[in-house]
């Protein structure tokens, strides 16, 4: 039995929060060229706000999850 | 820095063996496997070069005269509709020149070689104004996003070669890289003091196993001690026993002789404990499950899009709806990732390079067009271009082909040459008095205001407007007669303004 064998941990709840907001970007984004293949015409402007609005959920939801876990490193 | 000679291959090695040489202990001067994979290649730039002496050095590694593998150059520039420039300008990035110098490898290291980056930066914006996606090389909307990716990669080398100079000192040297040098030599300090710690840590465990072995020599010698005494004392019990048992003269009895007690065990000397040998943590992959999902998603995803492209139901490329597609299928990998705490991997990575070449397919695709025949219509048969500027088409000086030709599609050149956009969304297509108007949607959706305007006394009045959306093929005809004049559209949003003169 090797002795070096690096232990395995799993991410905490607020890295696992990103790490899946970051998916539902890219999931958003997907959907989002899909729609302009289909001929839809992108709202550049409507993009910004939801992206912003995406990046606003992805801190709080992060600093809540902090919060929740008394973890602020 | 002495010029090495000999073979290529030699002064290679003579150049890396100088350059682990020449690095001081505080800052090794590495150099990173690309670099020196390139200097196996046995390829360095001629010194009679034109400009960076690639062709020379290509030629005089595969046995070429300089004069013979210029000639060969040139011819191939037309060739390779420029891409022969590109390649020149990379090679005289990476390749050493006879003093084992490399341009990028010294811009890395805050000594630019200023008028090379010069040239290689012309070189680069000339042999990618000549890639056209329209030569014997055609690229297509690839060559166009390579040709963004390396323009971007240029302007970042300017930025930094420019923020490289506003930041050095009097020495020359970038207080940028002097940062990060420091940053250097405070992990060499830290790297130290690591290594003084294992040091001490190695010193207080000498010492703890030196007490160990003296404090079992001293157990050891009072062990002794006593069961010297132990023994004795047995040994006088024996004799006063015998004297006993000759005093009572008792008979037949076998006394048992005394038990040697045992010597007491010494004790154990404490163990120190051994220094903690810290293994930083590791965090799983996608894993195996993940992976294949997404693997299987995308073979199903591709099944299906290519059935719907062989029904003929798909409206676009399926290789293109394929890698849309597989933005979701990343997408939902790395949210099943995140949400089972592990490392989302190489879907990372993909989900990086896919975001990035959707974003410049998406902001310059769709206007590929417009970079090269912006305003060019043409009747599909016979060809004949129509130049339009202002976004109108004016067809009265077609009046025989229109009356000809009643299923004449005025087409605007498509990536199959001849699929159909307009490609200003504004378009005003002026057709002859009488002439009858068919819309088409080519296929797939579209997106598209008609305004179908007559003359009446004088004065436009909309006579029609029609908005088409949907996904079906729509014909909408104007006039009583047949249609002579047939707009077709494939995709966008576009208004379309048709006015009889």
């Amino acid at each position: 039995m090797s002795t070096n064998k690096r232990p395995v941990v799993y991410r905490n709840a607020t890295e696992r929060i990103t790490t899946m907001l970051w998916g539902t970007a890219v999931v958003a984004f997907g959907i989002g060229v899909i729609a302009w293949l289909m001929g839809y015409d992108f709202d550049l402007e409507l993009a910004g706000i939801v992206a912003f609005a995406i990046l606003g959920i992805w801190i709080l939801g992060a600093a809540i999850v902090a919060m929740i876990t008394s973890n602020d490193d | 820095m002495a010029i090495p000679s000999g073979n290529p291959d030699d002064r290679c090695s003579d150049y890396k063996k100088e350059a682990v040489v020449s690095a001081t202990p505080n800052q090794p001067q590495y150099e990173a496997q690309f670099f020196t994979s390139v200097r196996n290649w046995g390829i360095t730039r001629g010194e009679n070069g034109v400009m960076g002496g690639v062709v020379e050095g290509v030629g005089e590694r595969i046995g070429l005269a300089r004069v013979p593998a210029r000639l060969l150059a040139l011819l191939l520039i037309p060739i390779t509709s420029g891409l022969i420039v590109v390649a020149y300008a990379a090679a005289w990035a990476i390749l050493p020149d006879s003093s084992g110098r490399i341009i990028v490898q010294d811009f890395g290291r805050g000594t630019p070689n200023v008028p090379a980056l010069i040239g290689i930066s012309i070189l680069t914006l000339i042999g990618l104004f000549g890639v056209r996606w329209t030569g014997p090389l055609g690229w297509g909307w690839l060559g166009a996003m390579i040709a963004m990716i390396v323009g971007l990669a240029i302007v970042v080398g300017i930025i930094a070669l420019i923020a490289w100079n506003i930041t050095k000192d009097e020495n020359g040297q970038s207080r940028l890289i002097v940062e990060f040098r420091g940053a250097d030599a405070a992990k060499a300090k830290a790297q130290e003091a690591a290594s003084e710690a294992r040091k001490g840590a190695r010193e207080v465990r000498d010492s703890a196993r030196e007490s160990a072995r003296v404090i079992r020599d001293q157990a050891k010698d009072a062990g002794k001690k006593i069961a010297e005494e132990g023994r004795a004392t047995a040994r006088r019990a024996k004799t006063a026993a015998a004297e006993i048992r000759d005093a009572v003269s008792v008979k037949a009895v076998t006394e048992p002789s005394p038990q040697e007690p045992m010597a007491p065990t010494p004790p154990t000397p404490p163990v120190p404990p051994s220094p903690p040998h810290y293994l930083r943590p590791r965090i799983p992959g996608p894993g195996k499950a993940i992976r294949l999902l997404a693997l299987g998603a995308a073979f199903l995803v591709g099944a299906a899009l290519w059935w719907l492209d062989r029904e003929d139901m798909l409206s676009v490329n399926p290789i293109e709806a394929w890698l849309a597609a597989m933005i979701v299928v990343v997408g939902v990998a790395i949210i099943m990732a995140g949400a089972a705490g592990r490392r989302i991997g190489a879907f990372g990575f993909w989900a990086a390079v896919l975001i990035i070449g959707w974003s410049i397919r998406i902001v310059v695709g769709p206007d590929f067009d417009k970079w090269i025949d912006s305003h060019e219509f043409f009747l599909a048969d016979p060809p004949r271009n129509i130049s339009v500027e202002d976004g109108t088409v004016d067809c009265r000086s077609f009046d025989d082909a229109l009356a000809d030709l009643a299923t004449t599609r005025i087409v605007v050149p498509g990536e199959d040459g001849y699929s159909v956009k307009v490609t200003d969304p504004n378009t005003t297509i002026v057709v002859p008095d009488g002439a009858s108007v068919t819309l088409e949607s080519g296929y797939g959706p579209l997106v598209a205001t008609v305004s179908y305007t007559r003359l009446s006394d004088g004065h436009w009045t909309e006579f029609a407007t029609c908005d088409i959306e949907g996904t079906s093929t729509r014909y909408h005809t104007w006039g009583s007669n047949s249609p002579k004049v047939e707009v077709t559209v494939n995709v966008g949003h576009a208004n379309i303004v048709i006015e009889e003169r």
